[in-house]
């Protein structure tokens, strides 16, 4: 299967320009790039993608055990980047992709230029004097959150949604059908990203990196942003003022700034 | 009836809002609570001014946050509104309530977020229905597993012929059935004559084993022919010895076989449990399908030891102590059976200045094989000692095994050396060459004095010998088909393989070149090796 096609890989901007790549976090697919990435098309060839199992991608090439732990969504990355061809990457992370793309980054590190990690923690479970910020009771909370959602997800819209990235005809029909999920496919990621975990990974890692905290950060909390910035070797630390955990989405033009200046 | 005033109007739409059939909150983009109606006061046991200010993600569960985080808010921020939106908000009481959650993403003329409207509905009930569907699905969904956990354990029980490796087996299926953090399987010991520890299969890493107490409650259960369950919470106290630190439940199954109390199977739960009917049928179900396999893994590793004790007391006489030659032999069972082979070898005495020199491979294995073995080896004896040479002790072999139809088909290579000249006579029926090392010369094969397996033709053998004379230093290799057999292709190739070993180890003791010759194990077959070196080494 290609593997362009499996990942509903999309490529834009300037194509002699050093490759950028953005990888979306969990809870929803390359839509959550879509008020950043086209900021960076003038200088750079963009890459957007989703992981198997999530947007557009090809459903039936999800596996249960390659994606058993998240060295799998790092192969998806390190796939694509051979199937482009792409060396000096830029990677840009958001969420679990910024610890998705610091294995990547270990597996290959000769791909990668930079890596930028928006709000990125690579435990969020509290371990002995370690605070992720959340207990496992908690993570169970979220597992049972995501059985009662099924977000517009049913076996009559599924081959719709899956089908159709854009969707843009379905219109009412389909309310929150952006970023819907075989929620088997979501519990199971889920479980995977908030039950990993990768500390020890950050210290492989040689890479120029920059961390993006957002103030007030649910998921990704400041002392995390800080643990993360303390063992990545060659890491910037930027507090952003953006709440929450999708400046992506809320401050994209704090975001643009910020990756621009560190790059 | 008169239209409303604008006023009155007005007033309804106020009343409306406040005590609207739905929670109403108007919020910041970012959250923070600007407007809220008097349902959701009601609902959530808060004031309004103890809502104000605060974010709505404040009021999740933690693991709501992460999906408000995670879902909710990109959602509204992408798509402009979100729909029914599973929640649970913490009421000033710590309670949860279930709610279903409508908002809209209200924005300016720039497009800039200006504030989001959310309606809030109670979900208790339908949480609850909806609770009740998922858990009929998993329901559903662990029946399924568990026929599929219990075919597998057919399937494996079927195949495995020992004790231990269906013991490992049904603790892994049982663990995976029923979730239990361990499982440990017992089986009353023959020697000790008490429950001893035979496989456990454990979540984390577990130590130690079974305490007094903890024995004498399995063994209680076993003799009680009856499964005993016990979970945190009940009144009863846990059966002494059998829940330790972090056990919350614990189930015992009694094994039986044929009425008899076999063994026991201890699982551990970490979490307290309501064992509904098909967790206990299917742990009924195992416990059955073990007791019959491993009874019938029981008789087998019976019949086995016998076998075995038998061989090795056949095989087990010392070669007769003589200056003018030395003797080795090797006998290495193969490594895919667990039941004996028919393969032997014997040196003996013939009067006062020869000796006998066999080795020879029964069809089959098991008890069967092994006595046709001892049988063949003591009429071989009792032939080559009352004078028949090498050819009349396989005719009457033959005329032996046609009484003895376990035997037929067996091969047999016997020699007969005079100490005092190295004349060695031979003959072979249906056996691989021997191998012969003059000293200082080539490994040659023995292709003399053939003929047929025993018992493989009708009538009278033909009485085919070969002859050789050995000089002082010489080698003689009998050996079984397993040596020439494994890994190797095509007869020629194996046999010349063989003597190429031979030559290359001249200077080796006879032990250690047979030692060197069944250096990588044995392939499908056993491999049988005598050695003899004649006369003093120069």
């Amino acid at each position: 299967m290609d593997v362009l096609v499996r990942n509903n890989v999309k490529v834009s901007g300037d194509p002699a320009a050093p490759p950028m790549l953005f990888a979306h976090g969990f809870g929803c697919d390359q839509n959550m790039w879509r008020f950043v990435a086209p900021a960076f098309e003038a200088t750079h060839r963009v890459v957007v993608f989703d992981y198997v199992g999530f947007g557009a991608s090809d459903h039936a090439a999800w596996d249960e055990r390659r994606y058993a732990t998240l060295d799998g969504y790092a192969r998806d990355v390190l796939e694509i980047c051979q199937a482009l061809d792409l060396t000096d990457v830029v990677f840009v992370g958001h969420s679990v992709s910024s610890i998705i793309g610091v294995l990547a980054a270990k597996t290959e590190p000769e791909r990668f230029s930079r890596l930028i990690l928006v709000g990125p923690s690579p435990r969020y479970v509290d371990d002995d004097g370690y605070a992720g910020g959340f207990t496992r009771a908690d993570i169970d909370e979220l597992l049972d959150s995501l059985e009662s959602n099924y977000l517009g997800w049913s076996s009559t819209m599924a081959p719709v949604i899956v089908g159709n990235p854009d969707r843009p005809e379905l219109g009412e029909e389909l309310t929150n059908s952006f970023c819907a999920t075989d929620p088997e496919i979501a519990a199971h990621f889920a479980r995977v990203t908030f039950l990993s975990d990768n500390r020890a990974d950050l210290e492989a890692i040689t890479t120029p990196s920059l961390v993006l905290q957002c103030s007030d950060d649910a998921i990704a909390p400041r002392s995390v942003g800080e643990y993360v910035h303390e063992r990545l070797l060659r890491s910037r630390l930027v507090y952003l003022e953006a709440t929450g955990h999708c400046p992506n989405l809320s401050a994209p033009d704090e975001l643009i700034s910020e990756i621009r200046d560190f790059l | 009836m008169p239209h409303p005033s604008p006023q009155q109007q007005g007033e309804q739409a106020g009343a409306l809002y406040e005590d609207a059939p739905c929670g109403v909150i108007c919020a910041a983009p970012g959250g923070e609570l600007r407007a809220v109606n008097r349902t959701l006061l009601d609902w959530t046991g808060y004031t309004r001014d103890e809502l104000l200010g605060r974010r709505f993600q404040d009021l999740l569960t933690p693991g709501g946050r992460i999906y408000h985080e995670t879902h909710y808010a990109p959602l509204l921020r992408m798509q402009g509104a979100v729909r029914e939106i599973a929640l649970e908000l913490v009421c000033a009481d710590g309670r949860r309530l279930p709610v279903l959650v409508n908002s809209v993403l209200h924005t300016g003329e720039d497009g800039q977020p200006l504030d989001v409207r959310t309606t809030v509905f109670d979900a208790t009930h339908r949480r609850r229905y909806e609770r009740e569907l998922l858990l009929a699905r998993e329901r559903e969904r662990a029946a399924r597993r568990r026929m599929e956990r219990l075919q597998a354990l057919s399937a494996v029980l079927a195949a495995a012929v020992d004790t231990r490796e269906m013991a490992v087996a049904a603790v892994a299926e049982l663990a995976a059935g029923v979730d239990a953090a361990d499982v440990r399987l017992t089986l009353i010991d023959a020697r000790s004559a008490q429950l001893e520890l035979v496989a456990r299969h454990a979540a984390a890493p577990a130590a130690g084993d079974l305490g007094d107490d903890a024995r004498a409650s399995l063994d209680a259960v076993m003799r009680s022919g009856r499964m005993l369950l016990w979970s945190a919470g009940a009144d009863a106290a846990p059966p002494r010895g059998l829940a330790g630190d972090g056990v919350a439940a614990i189930a015992v199954l009694a094994l039986a076989a044929r009425g008899a109390p076999i063994g026991a199977v201890l699982l551990s739960f970490e979490e307290q449990r309501d064992f509904d009917d098909e967790a206990i049928s299917f742990m009924d179900a195992c416990a059955a399908q073990c007791s019959q396999a491993l009874e019938r893994a029981r008789l087998y590793d019976n019949q086995r030891t016998i076998a075995h004790v038998l061989q090795q007391s056949l095989l087990a006489d010392d070669p007769p102590q003589d200056a003018r030659f030395a003797a080795a032999s090797r006998y290495l069972p193969a490594m895919k059976w667990l039941d004996v082979g028919g393969d032997w070898h014997d040196t003996f005495r013939i009067g006062d200045g020869t000796i006998g020199l066999v080795v020879g491979d029964v069809v089959g294995r098991g008890i069967e094989a092994a006595t046709a073995m001892g049988q063949l080896r003591s009429a071989t004896r009792a032939l080559a000692g009352a004078g028949f040479g090498p050819a009349e002790v396989l005719q009457h072999l033959d005329e032996f095994v046609g009484q003895l139809p376990r035997a037929r088909f067996a091969t047999v290579a016997y020699a007969e050396l005079d100490l005092a000249t190295g004349c060695l006579r031979y003959a072979s029926a249906g056996h691989p060459p021997a191998l012969l090392m003059q000293p200082g010369g080539p490994a040659a094969l023995l292709w003399g004095g053939r003929s047929t397996p025993l018992g493989a033709r009708r009538g009278r053998r033909p009485g085919a010998i070969g002859a050789a004379e050995l000089r002082a230093g010489a080698r003689l290799l009998l050996y079984t088909d397993g040596l020439i057999e494994h890994g190797r292709a095509g007869i020629d190739d194996a046999l010349a393989a063989l003597a190429a070993d031979v030559e290359a180890r001249r200077e080796a003791p006879i032990g250690a070149l047979l030692d060197e010759l069944v250096r990588d194990g044995t392939g499908g077959d056993d491999v049988c090796l005598l050695c003899v070196e004649y006369g003093p080494r120069s």
